[in-house]
């Protein structure tokens, strides 16, 4: 049984961004760049179940240029056993259904029986392409995972929603997007990132579609005004901290 | 007609449906047509209330399988809307609404947008303002199609209360089976009573200067002395160093990898202000921090700061808020 989990190449999300000068697109100068943290969850469950020898192979994709090799050998250094990056150079702009799509046009003649994703990449935030890739699919899909296991034929996922903790099955093949998990992701030891060095990534070209969402612009949000900040003792400051809220009408 | 998507859960309307009507009518004031409110799952009372933030009818599919597979109300909203001149369709960005909207959109064959805070009309097109980079940056996108799909961010938007009630209508869909492909186990309900961090107009959060899990119990007074002070709706939120060290559970996590609020008030005790923290609360209408550090980076973005021992000053804030509320 084979898994394929789905990376994302993101701005690493400790660092401040800006828009660059001419306004299309971010300051790219200095941004290191990271798998979309959901996505890191997702690739520590796969990892756990070929550990448990609940799977037979692991393999990742992203859809991306080719800076995002990079994160594809992170993924082979921790175990992952094939990679797989379909070039597009304006990933970033493209909507989900586009996306969706362009990964659907590949993943057709591929034999997967399980597909685990991030809950959304966080940076469009869109919560979109796993869900139209299990539609075009026809496979089922549920999100917001905190943790996975293969039982025979059906894939039996954790997960955290308003209502709770639910426990619920799905007939594989499926779609898995997760949640921050139960676990953290580890790290690639030295051996791992040996042994990926000689790792092929494979690199396919399908055809990519238009987004029909465009981006027309950036802007950075708006500033906020610099508050008022009281070093005034105790407990002369709670009193102020009680007028602010007051002048506010919070109370 | 505009379609909004009626959040409930378990047999209960979410307040949110209101914000996600008036987004709809706000829409129907470009494209015309009617305002369908149209929800799945258990049995709701009170739907006519939709009416007021806009709604023109309201459809409910009664169906209590349809409440866990975000699938399968996907399904059977697809199916009340088939055959329909469907011009747009509005979700609100909420756990579930995240869920259901893609795959309504990939049953239509339609792109769509997540999370939008603002939007205005070229023609027939949408141009929506969305945050990207968890709120680092702002862009601003054009949807031209025939049926405009997007979700919306709570409290983004403001919530109507100018119309009548409107008329409710249960219907009844066949279900695929093939929607139904995802089988319950097991579920473990929270427990009840709790404000959810989503949903709360205040929120009291608390970091790793709050020391342990013993001390939450400050912020639970705090969010006590404020719901009975001002009758709102008040949570206690946490920062990630909170949550990993096992002091909160995660669904109170505020941030990146936790939930992304705009309360009208928000508190960050003993928490730093981390770009990942920021990500989940800067858009709150109010902050207020109380952080012993004078230089922690929360104060940048703060309305009002205390540079004090949060020990101090929350215990006398709480009695000072229970004084004023006649205790
Ligand atoms: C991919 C990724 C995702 C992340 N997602 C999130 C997220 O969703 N949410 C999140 O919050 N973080 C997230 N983080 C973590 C984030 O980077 C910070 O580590 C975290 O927010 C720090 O939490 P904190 O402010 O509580 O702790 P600290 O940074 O340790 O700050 C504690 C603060 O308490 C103050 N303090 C201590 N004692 C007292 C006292 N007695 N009185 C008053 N003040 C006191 C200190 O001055 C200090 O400023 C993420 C990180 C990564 C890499
Ligand atoms: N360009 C991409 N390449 C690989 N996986 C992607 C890509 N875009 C989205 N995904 C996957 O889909 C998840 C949700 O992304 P999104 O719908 O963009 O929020 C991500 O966390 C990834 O797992």
């Amino acid at each position: 049984m084979e898994v394929l989990v789905l990376l994302k190449k993101v701005p690493d999300t400790g660092i401040p961004l800006k828009v660059a000068a001419d306004g299309t697109d971010i300051d790219r100068t200095g941004i290191t760049y990271v798998m979309s943290p959901y996505d890191e969850y997702a690739l520590e469950a796969a990892l756990r179940l070929k550990e448990g020898g609940k799977i037979t192979g692991l393999s990742v994709l992203t859809l991306g240029d080719a800076g995002a090799d990079e994160i594809l050998r992170t993924a082979l250094a921790k175990g992952a056993d094939r990679a797989f990056r379909i070039h597009a150079e304006n990933f970033e702009l493209l909507d989900g259904w586009a996306t969706a799509r362009a990964i659907h046009a590949w993943l057709k003649d591929q034999s997967f029986s399980l597909i685990l994703a991030g809950k959304e990449a966080v940076d469009d935030a869109s919560s979109q392409v796993p869900f139209y890739l299990a539609t075009l699919l026809d496979w089922p899909a549920v999100s917001y995972a905190v943790d996975l296991d293969v039982d025979g034929d059906r894939a039996v996922v954790e997960r955290e929603t308003d209502r709770g903790e639910e426990k619920l099955a799905l007939p594989l093949p499926a779609v898995v997007a997760f949640d921050r998990a139960k676990y953290e992701p580890r790290l690639p030891n030295l051996r791992g990132i040996m042994q990926a060095k000689r790792k092929p990534i494979e690199t396919v070209s399908v055809e990519i579609p238009e987004p029909t969402v465009k981006r027309t612009g950036l802007e950075m949000p708006p500033p906020r005004e610099a508050g008022r900040v009281t070093t005034n003792d105790f407990p002369q400051n709670v009193e102020e901290l009680i007028q602010f809220l007051e002048e506010k009408g919070l109370i | 007609m505009i379609v909004a998507f009626v959040e409930t859960l378990d047999g209960v309307l979410k307040d949110v449906a209101l914000e996600t009507v008036s987004v709809a009518h706000r829409v129907k004031e470009t494209l015309g047509g009617e305002v369908v409110a149209v929800g799945a799952g258990k049995k709701v009372e009170g739907l006519e209330q939709l009416g007021k933030a806009g709604a023109d009818r309201v459809l409910f599919v009664e169906d209590e399988r349809l409440e866990h597979a975000a699938q399968a109300r996907a399904h059977a909203l697809l199916k009340v809307l088939e055959g329909k001149d469907v011009r747009a369709v509005v979700f609100p960005a909420t756990k579930p609404g995240k869920e259901v909207a893609p795959f309504v959109a990939a049953g239509l064959s339609a792109p769509m947008l997540t999370d939008i805070v603002d939007f205005s009309f070229e023609g027939e097109a949408l141009v929506a303002k969305k945050p990207l980079y968890a709120g680092k940056v702002i862009g601003t996108f054009r949807l031209e199609h025939p049926v405009l799909i997007f979700s919306h961010r709570p409290k983004a938007f403001a919530v109507r209360r100018d119309g009548a009630e409107a008329p409710v209508e249960t219907v009844q869909v066949e279900v695929d089976p093939r929607a139904l492909r995802v089988e319950v186990l097991e579920i473990k309900a929270k427990e009840k009573g709790e404000v959810d961090v989503a949903e709360a107009d205040y929120i009291v959060s608390g970091g790793r200067g709050m020391g342990g899990p013993e001390n939450f119990k400050l912020l639970y007074d705090l969010a006590d002395a404020l719901t009975r002070l001002t009758g709102k709706k008040v949570a206690v939120g946490a920062s990630r160093a909170a949550v990993d060290a096992g002091w909160m559970p995660h669904s109170h996590q505020v941030g990146q990898t936790g939930k992304v609020v705009s309360p009208e008030l928000y508190i960050a005790v003993g928490i730093s202000g981390a770009l990942q923290h920021l990500a989940g609360m800067r858009t709150s209408k109010v902050i207020v921090a109380i952080n012993k550090d004078p230089e922690a980076p929360i104060f940048k973005i703060a309305d009002f700061g205390v540079v004090d021992d949060l020990f101090k000053v929350v215990p006398e804030l709480t009695r000072r808020l229970k004084e004023r509320a006649g205790e």
